[in-house]
C-alpha cells in the first residue's frame, strides 16, 4: 500500500500478550504541511482500496467533507489534536456512530477533556495523549494527564510519535537530545502503569518512524490487562 | 514591499506601511448588526483621529469554543451579511475568520481580509482555499504551540500556490496549562522574513480554560503587552473591543471597552510618533 501513509495503533488485548493486535489509520487526505509524498490522484484509489478491504482499517479525517467521504466504509475515525476543540468535527465524527480515536491537543489541560468528551454524542471514544506542550517543538508527557484519563474512566492511549517529535521542519533551537527512541520506554512503561490500553505510532515517511519490531518487543516485556474499544 | 513583492493593500485605501500600523479591532463576536455599528464607528472616527489605518474585525461563528454550552454567533449566513451591512454602512475594510474551507469561499465575497484561526494554521484544506481566491488578504494566527519558524511554513505554503497577500499574528503561547505568554522573539522572526506581523494584544492575555472551563484573561495586561510589541515592531495591532465586555458572549475578561481601547490606541499613537522620529 506505497499510496497510504499509516498510523498504526497497537491495541493490545488482555489475552494476547505476544501478538498485540494493531490497527491501521490511514492518512489518504493530505494533511501535514511537510508531505512531500502526497499524490492527488491516489485519493480515490485510495478510497476504492478501503471500500474492498476486510481489515479493520480506519481514516484520518480533518474536516467535515473528509468524514462525509469515507463514513460509509471506514471501520473507524482518528481525529488529529488540533481539532480537539473544533466542535462541528466532533459533532459530525460522533453522529456517523463509528469508533473514535480523538487526539488530545497539546495545548488541553487535562481537565478540560471531559469539555471535549460533552461534544461527543456517543461513548465508543478512545482518547489519545499526545503530550502536552513544552516549547516550540517538544511535547511532554505529563503522568497528571494520564492520572485523569484513568480516573474519568476513559479509555486512552499515547501517540508515541507526537513525543518523539518531527525530524524535519522543527524550531531550529529545538534540544537534539529530547529527541531519542531510548525515551520510549519510559513512555511505554509509564503509560501502561496509569492505564494505556494503546499506543500510536505515526509512520509517515518523511516524519520519523520507530519500527513495529521494536515496539512489538517492548510491548512483549510487559502485559496488558485493558481493553481497546 | 512585502514578503514576494507585496505591497501591503488591505482595500483601496487602507495600506500596511513602514512608518505607520494598521489598526484591526471590533467585537469579538458579532453578536448584533448593532452592536457591530456602534463599535466599528467609534474605532474608525479614534483611528482616523489618531491616524491609524483602520479595519473592522468580528466573528460570526465560534467554532472551536471550549465548552459546548457556549454561544457560537449569528452563523454563516446573517454574519455575513451584517458583516457587508457594516462594510456598506462604515465604509471600512472587514476581517473575518473561517473554520472550514467552504467559509473561505463564502466570506471572501464579503471579507477584505480572511483570517485563517490559531488553531487551524497549518490546516490543509484550509490553506489550499485560501491560496486559491484573489483580491482578499489571508491573515494566519500562529498557533499557541508553534514556533514563529513553524508559521513562516503555512506562509510559504501559500505562497508557492501563488497567494502572496499574507498577513501573520503573534497571540500568545503555551506557558503551562491554562496559561499564555508572548515571546517577542517571534515579532522580530516574522519581520526579518519580510511577513506583514500583526500583534494580537487581547488574545495574548487569555488564560485558556483557567476559569473552570471558561477562558478567562487579564486584561490589564494588554496595554504594557501591546506597547512592548509596538516597540519591537510590528505592522499592526489586533484588539477586541466591546461596548461592555462584563455582557460579552465571549471572551468577557479580556476585551476592552471603548475607553481603554483609546488608551491602547493613543499609547501606540506615542510610541509610533516617537519612533518615527529616529528613523
Amino acid at each position: 500500500m506505497k499510496d497510504f501513509k499509516i498510523i498504526n495503533i497497537i491495541a493490545s488485548l488482555s489475552d494476547i500478550k505476544d501478538n498485540p493486535k494493531i490497527l491501521t489509520a490511514l492518512d489518504i487526505f493530505k494533511w501535514r504541511l511537510d508531505d512531500k509524498d502526497f499524490n492527488e490522484g491516489s485519493i480515490q484509489e485510495s478510497i476504492s482500496k478501503l471500500k474492498k478491504s476486510k481489515q479493520e482499517i480506519g481514516v484520518v479525517c480533518c474536516s467535515l467533507k473528509q468524514i462525509e467521504s469515507v463514513e460509509s466504509f471506514a471501520k473507524f475515525l482518528y481525529i488529529p489534536g488540533y481539532l480537539c476543540r473544533q466542535t462541528d468535527i466532533l459533532i459530525k465524527a460522533s453522529q456517523t456512530q463509528l469508533p473514535l480515536f480523538i487526539e488530545k491537543g497539546n495545548f488541553l489541560a487535562p481537565n478540560d477533556i471531559s469539555r471535549l468528551l460533552n461534544k461527543v454524542s456517543h461513548n465508543k471514544i478512545s482518547i489519545v495523549e499526545t503530550g502536552s506542550s513544552f516549547g516550540y517543538s517538544d511535547n511532554i508527557l505529563d503522568l497528571r494527564s494520564l492520572y485523569i484519563l484513568k480516573e474519568n474512566a476513559i479509555i486512552f492511549g499515547v501517540n508515541l510519535s507526537s513525543l518523539y517529535g518531527k525530524k524535519s521542519k522543527t524550531y531550529p533551537h529545538k534540544a537534539k537530545w529530547t529527541n531519542s527512541y531510548n525515551f520510549y520506554e519510559a513512555f511505554i512503561l509509564g503509560s501502561q502503569a496509569l492505564g494505556a490500553s494503546f499506543f500510536v505510532i505515526d509512520n509517515q515517511k518523511n516524519l520519523h518512524t520507530i519500527s513495529e519490531d521494536k515496539v512489538l518487543e517492548m510491548q512483549n516485556a510487559f502485559s496488558v490487562e485493558q481493553n481497546y474499544v | 514591499m512585502f514578503k514576494n513583492n507585496w505591497n501591503g493593500k488591505i482595500s483601496e485605501n487602507i495600506f500596511f506601511s513602514p512608518h505607520n500600523i494598521v489598526i484591526i479591532a471590533g467585537p469579538c463576536m458579532l453578536e448584533t448588526l448593532e452592536l457591530g455599528l456602534e463599535i466599528g464607528s467609534f474605532l474608525k472616527e479614534e483611528c482616523k483621529r489618531l491616524g491609524f489605518p483602520y479595519v473592522f474585525k468580528s466573528s460570526y461563528d465560534k467554532a472551536n469554543r471550549l465548552s459546548n454550552d457556549s454561544q457560537r454567533g449569528p452563523g454563516l449566513e446573517q454574519g455575513l451579511k451584517w458583516l457587508s451591512q457594516i462594510k456598506k454602512d462604515l465604509d471600512v475594510p472587514i476581517l473575518t475568520d473561517v473554520h472550514s474551507s467552504e467559509h473561505v469561499i463564502n466570506a471572501s465575497q464579503f471579507s477584505d481580509v480572511i483570517q485563517v484561526p490559531a488553531f487551524l494554521c497549518q490546516d490543509i484544506e484550509i490553506l489550499e482555499a485560501c491560496a486559491h481566491i484573489e483580491d482578499t488578504v489571508i491573515q494566519i494566527k500562529k498557533a499557541q504551540w508553534l514556533s514563529a519558524e513553524e508559521l513562516i511554513h503555512s506562509a510559504e505554503y501559500l505562497g508557492k500556490m501563488g497567494q502572496n497577500k499574507v498577513t501573520l499574528v503573534e497571540r500568545g503561547v503555551c506557558f503551562g496549562y491554562n496559561n499564555l505568554s508572548v515571546d517577542f522573539r517571534s515579532l522580530v522572526t516574522l519581520q526579518r522574513q519580510k511577513y506583514a506581523t500583526i500583534f494580537d494584544g487581547t488574545h495574548a492575555v487569555q488564560l485558556p480554560g483557567a476559569g473552570n472551563g471558561k477562558t478567562i484573561g487579564l486584561r490589564d495586561m494588554v496595554l504594557p503587552l501591546v506597547k512592548a510589541a509596538v516597540a519591537t515592531g510590528v505592522d499592526g495591532v489586533f484588539l477586541e473591543v466591546h461596548k461592555n465586555p462584563k455582557e460579552a458572549l465571549s471572551d468577557p475578561e479580556t476585551q476592552l471597552d471603548p475607553s481603554l481601547a483609546t488608551n491602547v490606541l493613543e499609547s501606540i499613537a506615542r510610541i509610533r510618533d516617537g519612533i518615527s522620529k529616529w528613523v
